[in-house]
């Protein structure tokens, strides 16, 4: 046996010594003998034969080849038993085979007739369940190897199916997929014309039609997709199996003109800009951000941390030598104190810079949630991005993502309506959410807005009325009406759905949005939509904040939580009805006197302040003796000791050297609550 | 360059086998069936095996198989004829084919599928007796 | 028709559609395919990607422009890695695909959607 370095004649030889085997092994495989082994040597020639020449490009070959393979699979597992017949066929199939192996060498074809004639001969002796030839055969014992399911019951499908308008030019017939359907069980077709243009509008070789079927079928719902398997892509398909057999398989697909695929990267209008590393709390980037094109370092977050710390000291302790620089006189002195001041200012914008990162990423992950969550609820929603290079700080950012979630999550569930209604109310069959941030001043502004039902002021009030969360008769402007939806346990949903029933109440989204230091405001039409604007402070670190004076101690409350200030003359400030109330253009406001909570000595002024605040809905004053504008500063975390103190929340030295207390608010109000028994400021529950 | 095992029972495979990976330069060793797989691997250490499932007497299934309980196995690339009656490959690949491929392939294919599995490291060489 | 610049590849297509009782044209490349269809009616053009003188992608291309080919059915040969190729065709005007190595059954069922 010499074999060749040329794997395709080695194949040939190869080929002619199974052969001469097989015309031996064929011969001996007579009915009432032992042939098991026989036949297993028959099985495995051919088999080789086919696998090998499948290799060496004889397809005719293999594919001849491996309906006999098939047949001796059925003897060789007892399915179909050896005969005269079997044998003679055999013996044709190693000629025919043998012919065709020749042929490649003399360029004379075999007969191709003969090997069909075989082919037929030998399907004639299959057992009758044999027809058609399973591709992987189910021998009884073994399980079959990756076989799909068929459902044996037969099951009512609804299809739709709207092909993309370039079908015919593809070279597709639609009626032959009909046709298909039709061979697939019982089916009734109904064409849809409704979108066939107008003839001058109308392309000649465009497919305008749709068509919706009824099928009954037993064959599953694979067998109905491998008919559009061509055509599924750019067309829309929808199958769903109606009276439940099992679950009702209700499949949204690409819409011609919008495709929502599942990670599909193009809301409509806003191109996607390049993604910044999401921002994780363990690793992070530093500040290649925006253009992430360039090169990017890894910074451990301790060491940004720290570099963070140190400038806002550099910031403090300049502040102290410009003033001590003013007051001194020193000539000279001026100009480098200034120039002092411009470089720690750009140190400054540039640290707390690196910590900024597009919203990018964040918005990003509304895409899929967008798309996933409406094809649950059955509806159909765009989604649309602007501003995303707009920057936040890292902390913020990390914090946002939450109560964006619920708000989107809201908006998909009760504020955009399913597509029918939208229909029968005038509006565009699929609904819009606007994801947009942009920067105003020193914050940033992000919004969600929806084209989708608005506010129902009226259920609002009613159920505020029912919880008695108001008086029935109260009157409410309607921005009031629509802060009463941030009041804990309030929810105007009918039902409760997977996606936002208990626990993410608006009450929660706003105090997350107010732990940032943001602020955040609903507006609605009703039957147009709603926009949800928050407001929040580009940088955590630094706080904008109200300078407030007791005596000769100093301390700042949160710009974004201030409404007014107000005088409290000494008259007004004895106690009414046992609670400390003033009266604020006609509302009575509680208050709290910070002198007496913090037990600073010395006189009051005649005339007090108060500044007013929000928290948590509620509109809280603060007594101080002076209010002395508003101040920027870098906050400074009081250390471990003081952590237990809940009314303030850090510290800030200022220009003069002398620390300035930041005030927590909840913490306020827990504290007064508690020393002043006060109802009116105990939590609502 | 990888020492690379062949099982195959049929000559025209192993040659084909045996050109396309020396052409690519690995070092090559041929077996032609289950059993002298099986010698082979006990002998010396390779870094790829790639074998034939459907042979007479030891089977792939089985040489794979032994082979691991004797702690010599290393990467498995199994073969096996497309829509082949018997369809194995998930089994080797539950006893430990890192990757399967069906005949008909091309020498191009063959060396995809080879340095794709190269590039994973060996299983744990403990015997067991699973 | 069947267009392949493999001769074993456009044998056994040739085989495997007249065993199911098709009439089968042969071309060697797109260039001999358009030649060829000028002469004779064809229902069904199955046609590989890589061929010399003119490949599948350009043959696809200017069989769409030919009026008389205009709806002409077109299943493509693609290996399975040649995804892109397949996205490719369909913007050609391919109706369908095919993926090798294929079973003759494939290629049966796949003919009998376009002529049944």
């Amino acid at each position: 046996m010499k074999y060749s370095h040329n794997p395709t004649e080695t194949f040939l030889q190869e080929a002619a010594e199974l052969l001469e085997q097989v015309e031996g092994n064929a011969l001996e495989i007579m009915p009432g003998m032992d042939c098991t082994e026989s036949v297993n040597r028959l099985f495995r020639a051919f088999h080789t034969i086919k696998g090998s020449g499948s290799m060496f490009g004889f397809g005719e070959v293999a594919a001849f080849t491996h309906h006999i393979e098939t047949a001796l699979d059925y003897v060789r597992v007892g399915r179909m038993a050896t005969s005269p017949e079997l044998v003679a066929l055999l013996l044709a199939a190693r000629d025919h085979i043998a012919a065709l192996l020749a042929a490649s060498q003399t360029g004379k074809p075999a007969d191709a007739e003969a090997g069909r004639l075989i082919i037929e001969e030998l399907r004639a002796l299959l057992p009758k369940e044999a027809e058609p030839e399973p591709a992987q055969s189910t021998t009884p014992p073994p399980p079959p190897a990756a076989a799909e399911p068929a459902t044996a019951a037969a099951q009512a499908y609804r299809i739709l199916f709207r092909p993309n308008i370039n079908l015919l030019t593809a070279g597709t017939d639609p009626r032959s997929l009909l046709d298909e359907l039709r061979g697939l069980g019982e089916c009734t077709v109904v064409a849809d014309a409704s979108a066939i243009p107008a003839l001058s509008k109308i392309q000649p070789d465009g497919c305008y039609l749709a068509w919706n079927v009824s099928l009954v079928t037993d064959k599953g719902e694979s067998a109905i997709r491998d008919v559009f398997m061509f055509v599924e892509d750019g067309a829309e398909l929808r199958i769903e199996a109606i009276l439940a057999a099992g679950p009702a398989a209700s499949d949204s697909a690409a819409a011609a003109p919008a495709p929502a695929l599942p990670e599909a990267a193009h809301a409509p209008v806003a191109a996607p800009s390049p993604q910044a590393q999401p921002a994780r709390a363990s690793a992070k980037e530093s500040a290649a951000a925006a253009g992430n094109k360039s090169s990017s370092v890894r910074v451990a977050s301790e060491r940004l941390d720290l570099l963070v710390n140190l400038v806002g000291e550099l910031v403090m302790t300049h502040s102290r030598i410009s003033q001590v620089a003013a007051r001194a006189g020193i000539a000279n002195l001026d100009t480098p104190v200034e120039d002092l001041e411009r470089i720690v200012a750009s140190i400054r914008d540039a640290v707390l810079g690196i910590r900024m990162m597009p919203i990018a990423t964040t918005f990003s992950r509304f895409k899929r949630l967008v798309h996933d969550l409406s094809a649950e609820l059955g509806k159909e929603i765009d989604l649309r991005i602007t501003g995303e290079e707009t920057e936040l700080d890292k902390t913020v950012l990390d914090q946002l993502g939450d109560p964006l979630v619920h708000l989107v999550r809201n908006s998909i569930d009760h504020a955009i309506e399913s597509p029918e209604r939208r229909e029968r109310a005038g509006k565009p069959r699929r609904g819009t959410i606007h994801l947009s941030a942009s920067h105003e001043g020193s914050n940033v502004v992000v919004t969600i807005q929806d084209d989708g039902r608005g506010l129902d002021l009226d259920a609002i009030r009613a159920k505020a009325i029912d919880r008695k969360l108001i008086a029935p008769d109260a009157v409410l402007s309607q921005k009031e009406i629509i802060n009463l939806i941030f009041l804990p346990g309030f929810s105007t949903a009918e039902k409760v759905t997977s996606v936002s029933g208990r626990g993410v109440g608006m009450d929660v989204v706003r105090r997350q949005v107010e732990a940032l230091r943001g602020t955040i405001q609903i507006s609605t039409q009703p039957g147009a939509g709603t926009t949800v604007a928050l407001s929040l402070p580009l940088t955590l670190a630094i706080i904008e904040g109200q300078l407030l004076e007791i005596g000769h101690d100093q301390f700042i409350v949160p710009m974004s939580a201030v409404a007014e200030n107000v005088e409290l003359e000494a008259v007004e400030r004895t106690s009414r009805n046992g609670r400390n109330l003033v009266p604020v253009r006609g509302e009575l406001i509680p208050y709290i006197r910070l002198r007496d909570l913090f037990e600073i000595r010395g006189q009051a002024p005649a005339i007090e302040k108060i500044v007013i605040v929000h928290h948590e809905g509620h509109r809280v004053g603060l007594v101080v003796d002076r209010v002395l504008g508003s101040h920027q500063t870098v906050i400074q975390s009081l250390g471990r000791f003081y952590r237990h103190i809940e009314v303030t929340s850090g510290a800030t030295i200022m220009g003069d050297g002398r620390v300035a207390l930041i005030l927590d608010l909840a913490g306020l109000v827990r504290a007064s609550g508690q020393s002043l028994g006060h109802p009116a400021l105990a939590p609502r529950s | 360059m990888a020492s690379i095992l062949i099982i195959d029972d049929s000559p025209s495979i192993r040659l084909f086998l045996a050109n396309a990976l020396s052409k690519a330069g690995h070092e090559i060793a041929a077996a032609p069936g289950g059993r002298q797989g099986f010698a082979a691997l006990r002998k010396r250490r390779f870094d790829l095996v790639i074998t034939d499932i459907f042979m007479p007497e030891s089977d792939g299934i089985e040489t794979i198989r032994n082979a691991r309980q004797a702690g010599v196995l290393p990467r498995v690339i199994a073969i096996s004829s497309k829509d082949s009656i018997m369809n194995l490959l998930p089994a080797a690949k539950m006893l430990g084919a890192m990757h399967t491929i069906q005949k008909p392939f091309t020498a191009e294919q063959l060396l995809e599928a080879v340095s794709t599995v190269l590039r994973q490291p060996p299983p744990a060489l403990a015997a067991s007796t699973g | 028709m069947t267009v392949d610049d493999s001769a074993s590849m456009r044998d056994m297509i040739r085989f495997t559609l007249r065993n199911a009782g098709y009439d089968v044209l042969e071309a060697t490349d797109g260039r001999d395919a358009l030649q060829k269809l000028a002469g004779s009616p064809t229902g069904l053009l199955i046609t590989d990607l890589n061929m010399p003188n003119m490949d599948g992608l350009e043959l696809i291309r200017q069989v769409r422009q030919l009026p008389a080919f205009k709806y002409l059915p077109i299943v493509m040969l693609t290996t399975e890695s040649q995804d892109t190729k397949k996205q490719a065709g369909r913007a050609a005007g391919a109706s369908g695909w095919i993926v090798k190595p294929f079973r003759g059954e494939q290629l049966v069922a796949v003919a009998k959607k376009f002529l049944p």
